[in-house]
C-alpha cells in the first residue's frame, strides 16, 4: 500500500490527548447554571410525560 | 440538591451515562433472551398469567429488545465516549458539564418511557422507529443538547486541526436529528405526514441510514481515537480517513431502499439503493485498512489490551457486515435471503458484535480512567471478551444458517409453513438461545467488573500528561489539590486544508451530501408517489377494520408478518401451496394505508392476500385464540388475553387483506 502515515496524521495523534484534563479547574466556566439546568430538564420532562398521556389518551385506547 | 444532580465536575456526565448505559444493556439483552428461550417453549407462554402473558408477547418483547439496545444502550454508550474523547482532541473542557447532565437525565427518562409505551403497544408499526411521536420529541431534545454539548466544544477549542474523530462526532450530531426528523416526519406531530407507500420508503431512510450516519459515525470516531492512544501510533494514513469519512456521509444516505428489493418502491430508487450500496466497499475498506493497519503496528499491544481486542473484533466485525450488506443489495441476492433468519442475524452482526464491541471498548477504557482507579479485574474483561465474542459469532452464525435453509425451501417451493420455515430453524433456535446465554452471562460480568472499578477499584496516581499504556495499569488522572492552576493556551495554529480546520465549512459540506440523499431518497418519490391510483381491492377502513389494524400494530404483528408480495414471487410463492402467497403487490394497494405494514420479516407467512387463504374470520378469531391448536408446531403467540371485541376487529381487520 503506497500510502502510509503522512505529516497530518503524525501531528494530529502527538496532539491527541493530554489535553485540558491537566488540572481539576475547568477551563471555562460553565455557561450553565445549575437551575437553568434542573428548570430545562423538568420543563422537557414534564413535555414528553404529558405527550404521552395525551397520545394514550386519544389515540392509544382503540374506539 | 441541584448541583449533585447538574454538577459540573470533568467527564461526570460521560461517567453517569457510561453506567446508565449498562442498565440499558442488561435489559436489552434479557429481553433478546426472552425472544430466543419462546422460540423453544411457544407454549409455555400459556401456563402464565394474561396480564403477564400481554407484557410478555413476542412482539411487544422485540419492539423493546431492539429499541432499548440501539437507542438507549448502544447510542447513550457512544455518546459517553464522544463526551470523554472530545474535550482532549479540542485542548478544551466540555462546553458545558451541567448541560451533559441534561442530555443524561432526559436519555434515561426516554429509556425508562419507551419500555413502559412499547410494552403497553404504543408504537408506530414501523421497525427502527417503533417509539411514538412524544418520546421521539424528547430523544429530538436530547440530540439537540448532544448537538449544543459538540458543537460548543468544538468551537471553544485550542487546537486547530480537526481530529479525524471529530469530523465523524459532528457528522453524527447534525445527521441524526435530520434523519429521525425526516424518517418520521415529525412536523407533523397528530398525523403521519408519509402515506402510502412512501412511508416505506421514509421509514427506511431513517432505519437503514441511522447505522451508517449515527452508529457508524460514533464508532469509526471512538475507535479512531482509541487505536492510537493505547497502540502510541499514529493512525496509518491520514488520506484513508479523509476518503472513508467523505465517502460514508456521500455513500450511505441513498442507500436504505434496498430493505424492499422486488417490492412496492420505484424501480429506480431500488436501483440507486443497489448501487449506493456496492459504492460502500469504498469507505468501509479505507477505513477497515487504515485501523487495521495501525493496530499492526503494535500488535502486541491488541494481545495485551482487552480494549483494543474488543475494538479489533468490532472493526472486523464491520468489515464483514458491510461486505454482507452491499451483497445483500444485490437484487439477486436479496430476492434470496430477505425475509429470512439472515436478516436479523445481519443486523447483530453490524450493531451487536461490530459497534457494541466497539462501544464495550470505549467504556473499558475511559470509565476507570474518569474513576481514577485501575480496572479491578482485567481477567474478567478477557472472560468477557470471549464470552461476547464467542456468543455473538454462534448466535450470527445459527441465525443466518436458518435463514439460509429458509430461504432455500421457499425458493424450492417447498410446501406447508411449519415444514418450509418453522421445523427447519428450530435446531438452530436452541443455539441461538444458548449463545445468546452466553452474552447475557458476559454483559453481566462486563457490568460487575466495572461497577467494582468505580465502587472499590484501586486508585491510581497522578499524572498530568496520562498516556493509556496497555492494559490501562499505568493510566493515571490528577489527585484534587495536587493539580497546577488553569492554564489559558494560545489556540494552535489551525494547520491543513480548510475543510479540516473549520468546524462550519465541514459541516456545510456534509450535510450537502445529506441533502443530495434526502431529494432523491424521499423528495422525489414523494412527489411520485401522488401518481399511485387506489388498487381495487383497496378501500377506506371501516371504524371496525381501523381499530383492528390499531391491535395488530399495537400487539406487534407486523413484526412477524410481512404484507408484501414481491415480484418474482407473486402467484407462485408457496406458503401452504404453489401459488397461495397471491399476487404481486402494487403501490395503489396502500393508498390508504397509514402506516404501511409491509414488514421485514417472515417468522409468520405473508399476510397480504391472507384473506384469500383463510376466508372466515371465526377462523381468524380462533386461531389468534389458541395458535397452537390449529397448526401444531408454530411460533405465533397466542392472543387469548384480548377480549371478543377486540379479536372481532383484529379478524375484521385481517379479512380486508384480500
Amino acid at each position: 500500500m503506497a500510502v502510509s502515515s503522512r505529516p497530518p496524521s503524525s501531528e494530529q495523534v502527538r496532539d491527541l490527548p493530554s489535553g485540558p484534563p491537566e488540572s481539576e479547574a475547568r477551563s471555562h466556566p460553565d455557561p450553565v447554571p445549575a437551575w437553568v439546568a434542573a428548570l430545562l430538564t423538568l420543563a422537557l420532562a414534564a413535555l414528553a410525560l404529558v405527550g404521552t398521556y395525551l397520545y394514550w389518551r386519544f389515540r392509544y385506547l382503540p374506539g | 440538591m441541584l448541583t449533585a444532580l447538574f454538577p459540573e465536575d470533568k467527564d461526570s456526565a460521560a461517567q453517569r451515562l457510561a453506567l446508565a448505559s449498562l442498565i440499558w444493556l442488561v435489559v436489552g439483552v434479557l429481553a433478546g433472551l426472552t425472544l430466543a428461550v419462546y422460540y423453544s417453549a411457544p407454549g409455555a407462554w400459556n401456563a402464565l398469567p394474561p396480564w403477564m402473558e400481554r407484557a410478555l408477547e413476542f412482539g411487544k418483547v422485540r419492539m423493546i429488545h431492539v429499541d432499548i439496545l440501539l437507542f438507549d444502550w448502544l447510542s447513550m454508550a457512544l455518546v459517553a465516549g464522544v463526551l470523554y474523547i472530545l474535550p482532549r482532541l479540542c485542548r478544551v473542557d466540555l462546553f458545558s458539564e451541567r448541560l451533559a447532565h441534561v442530555l443524561f437525565w432526559l436519555w434515561n427518562l426516554h429509556a425508562v418511557l419507551s419500555v413502559i409505551t412499547l410494552d403497553m403497544g404504543m408504537n408506530r408499526g414501523r421497525e427502527y422507529a417503533e417509539q411514538i411521536w412524544p418520546l421521539d420529541a424528547l430523544f429530538m431534545a436530547a440530540l439537540a443538547v448532544c448537538a449544543v454539548l459538540v458543537f460548543g466544544t468544538v468551537a471553544r477549542r485550542r487546537h486547530g486541526q480537526l481530529y479525524v474523530s471529530v469530523w465523524y462526532f459532528m457528522g453524527a450530531v447534525v445527521w441524526m436529528p435530520l434523519l429521525i426528523f425526516i424518517g418520521k416526519g415529525l412536523w407533523s406531530f397528530t398525523t403521519n405526514p408519509y402515506h402510502g407507500i412512501i412511508d416505506n420508503i421514509a421509514n427506511w431512510f431513517l432505519g437503514h441510514v441511522i447505522l451508517g450516519l449515527w452508529f457508524t459515525a460514533l464508532g469509526l470516531g471512538i475507535s479512531y481515537y482509541i487505536i492510537p492512544r493505547i497502540t502510541g501510533r499514529p493512525i496509518y494514513s491520514h488520506w484513508l480517513s479523509l476518503i472513508g469519512f467523505w465517502t460514508l456521509a456521500f455513500f450511505y444516505s441513498p442507500i436504505g431502499g434496498h430493505h424492499t428489493e422486488w417490492g412496492p418502491i420505484p424501480y429506480w430508487l431500488q436501483t440507486e439503493a443497489s448501487s449506493f450500496s456496492m459504492l460502500m466497499f469504498i469507505p468501509v475498506g479505507a477505513a477497515v485498512w487504515n485501523q487495521l493497519q495501525t493496530m499492526a503496528q503494535a500488535p502486541r499491544r491488541v494481545m495485551e489490551s482487552p480494549e483494543l481486542a474488543f475494538i479489533l473484533v468490532g472493526v472486523v466485525a464491520y468489515a464483514v457486515t458491510s461486505t454482507q450488506g452491499s451483497i445483500q443489495a444485490l437484487r439477486t441476492f436479496n430476492g434470496y435471503e430477505h425475509f429470512s433468519f439472515w436478516v436479523p442475524g445481519h443486523a447483530m452482526l453490524a450493531l451487536g458484535l461490530g459497534f457494541g464491541s466497539i462501544a464495550i471498548a470505549g467504556l473499558y477504557y475511559f470509565v476507570p480512567m474518569v474513576a481514577g482507579k485501575a480496572l479491578w479485574s482485567r481477567s474478567a474483561a478477557w472472560v468477557h471478551w470471549g464470552l461476547w465474542t464467542g456468543g455473538f459469532t454462534l448466535l450470527i452464525w445459527l441465525m443466518q444458517t436458518a435463514g439460509l435453509v429458509q430461504s432455500a425451501n421457499w425458493r424450492q417451493g417447498l410446501a406447508g409453513w411449519i415444514t418450509s420455515t418453522v421445523a427447519p430453524a428450530d435446531p438452530y433456535l436452541v443455539g441461538v438461545a444458548g449463545s445468546g446465554a452466553l452474552i447475557v452471562i458476559g454483559s453481566l460480568l462486563f457490568v460487575w467488573n466495572i461497577r467494582r472499578t468505580v465502587v472499590a477499584g484501586r486508585s491510581l496516581v497522578v499524572s498530568p500528561t496520562l498516556r493509556a499504556l496497555p492494559g490501562g495499569r499505568q493510566a493515571a488522572l490528577p489527585v484534587a489539590g495536587s493539580a497546577p492552576a488553569p492554564q489559558v493556551r494560545p489556540p494552535v495554529r489551525p494547520a491543513g486544508p480548510r475543510i479540516e480546520t473549520n468546524a462550519w465549512v465541514l459541516t456545510s459540506f456534509a450535510l450537502l451530501l445529506f441533502g443530495f440523499a434526502v431529494v432523491s431518497t424521499v423528495v422525489v418519490p414523494n412527489m411520485v408517489s401522488a401518481r399511485y391510483a387506489p388498487a381495487p381491492t383497496a378501500h377506506p377502513y371501516t371504524p371496525l377494520q381501523a381499530q383492528g389494524r390499531l391491535l395488530y400494530i399495537e400487539e406487534g404483528c407486523w413484526e412477524c408478518h410481512s404484507q408484501n408480495v414481491r415480484t418474482i414471487e407473486g402467484g407462485i410463492g408457496t406458503i401452504h401451496q404453489p401459488g397461495d402467497v397471491g399476487p404481486t403487490s402494487m403501490p395503489g394497494d396502500y393508498v390508504y394505508q397509514d402506516p404501511v405494514l409491509l414488514g421485514q420479516h417472515r417468522r409468520g407467512p405473508d399476510l397480504m392476500h391472507v384473506a384469500a387463504r383463510w376466508p372466515s374470520a371465526s377462523w381468524q378469531v380462533m386461531h389468534l385464540m389458541d395458535p397452537q391448536a390449529l397448526t401444531p408446531g408454530t411460533w405465533m403467540p397466542s392472543f387469548r388475553y384480548l377480549n371478543p371485541a377486540e379479536l372481532a376487529a383484529l379478524a375484521a381487520y385481517l379479512e380486508t387483506l384480500q
